[in-house]
């Protein structure tokens, strides 16, 4: 069953007692496309189909459940945005929680990235992967999801200059790799 | 001039560009209910379990046969304690015969070294009180 399109973005799931919940889960899943490409770009591109299913279920689930928490101050896919944050970081420290613990039999060595001008993409990605997760998460808001510095300060509960802060570290980081193959 | 972070943005949305996301699951309104109930139907019924096992724990009555075994259990190891303290028991026996006989051994030794002495000494004085038997004495 398909989703219809969301219907006006704040009035959707705002606490709406005549609205019945049939409309608010397809409200909900309408944006799961979205949150699909937000959590695979968080992720680092890298993820597996059925994890990228897992993250989403676990926002729209997390999402159902709260939506009497959710007042209508910011739009349903701002809302819905920090929830993705939230859950794509408890992912993303899980997975390193598991590599760390049985991840050492394992381990490969640490591939340089590739030298060639002409895969500049390539070496992006392979930087972007090495990077923390919280300096993926800015870099992605600003410069993939072109969010502006104070919406993004308002989804990850900061203020505008530690926004700007992180921003400008996360930057250098992903230069420092960009020249060299060094671990971040 | 160009802007170093242009080329940074630029090969970040070429990655984001060449890396679209693989074509996963469709969600719709039923199958989030069918995912909430379920999920809730497998809490309540881990709580279940959890509660019925800890009942039976607390609740367990005693076992006839865990009893006997128990008392098996017991009465072979105080065979096992006995049997241990008869092996250190003799064991400190067997030491402390062994260091009485070498006592005993080395007193006699030094009882017959006096004896010996007192003999030589017995022979010894009648020469020593004769002077007409001593060996210093001029002929």
């Amino acid at each position: 069953m398909s989703c219809p399109p969301l219907l006006a973005a704040a009035d959707d799931v705002r606490a709406d007692a005549s609205r019945a919940p049939t409309d608010v889960a397809q409200a909900l899943c309408s944006q799961a496309p979205r949150l699909r490409r937000l959590v695979h770009r968080l992720l680092g591109w890298r993820a597996a189909a059925d994890e990228l299913d897992d993250v989403v279920q676990d926002v729209l689930l997390k999402a159902w459940n709260g939506r009497a928490s959710f007042r209508g101050e910011a739009s349903l896919a701002t809302w819905l945005t920090a929830i993705a944050l939230s859950t794509t970081a408890s992912h993303a420290r899980a997975r390193a929680r598991w590599r760390r613990l049985f991840g050492w039999f394992d381990r490969e060595p640490a591939q340089p990235l590739p030298s060639t001008d002409n895969d500049a993409s390539q070496r992006a990605a392979a930087a972007m992967q090495r990077l923390r997760h919280d300096d993926r998460e800015v870099l992605v808001l600003r410069y993939l999801e072109q969010r502006a510095i104070p919406e993004i300060a308002e989804l990850l509960g900061c203020t505008r200059p530690a926004v700007d802060a992180r921003l400008s570290r996360a930057r250098q980081r992903l230069r420092d790799l960009l020249g060299g193959t060094e671990e971040p | 001039m160009t802007d170093p972070d242009d080329a940074l943005l630029r090969s970040l949305a070429a990655a984001d560009a060449t890396h679209p996301p693989s074509p996963g699951a469709e969600f719709s309104p039923h199958g989030l209910r069918t995912t909430i109930a379920r999920q809730r139907r497998r809490r309540v019924a881990a709580a279940l379990a959890l509660l019925g096992l800890a009942t039976f724990a607390v609740l367990r009555p005693p076992n006839s046969s865990d009893a006997e075994a128990a008392a098996d259990l017991a009465s072979e190891l105080s065979r096992q304690i006995e049997s241990l303290q008869r092996v250190t028991s003799d064991w400190t026996a067997r030491t402390h015969a062994a260091a009485a006989h070498e006592a005993a051994a080395t007193r006699s030794a030094r009882a017959a070294a006096d004896l010996r002495i007192e003999l030589a000494y017995a022979r010894a004085l009648p020469v020593l009180a004769n002077p007409r038997l001593s060996p210093e004495q001029p002929r």
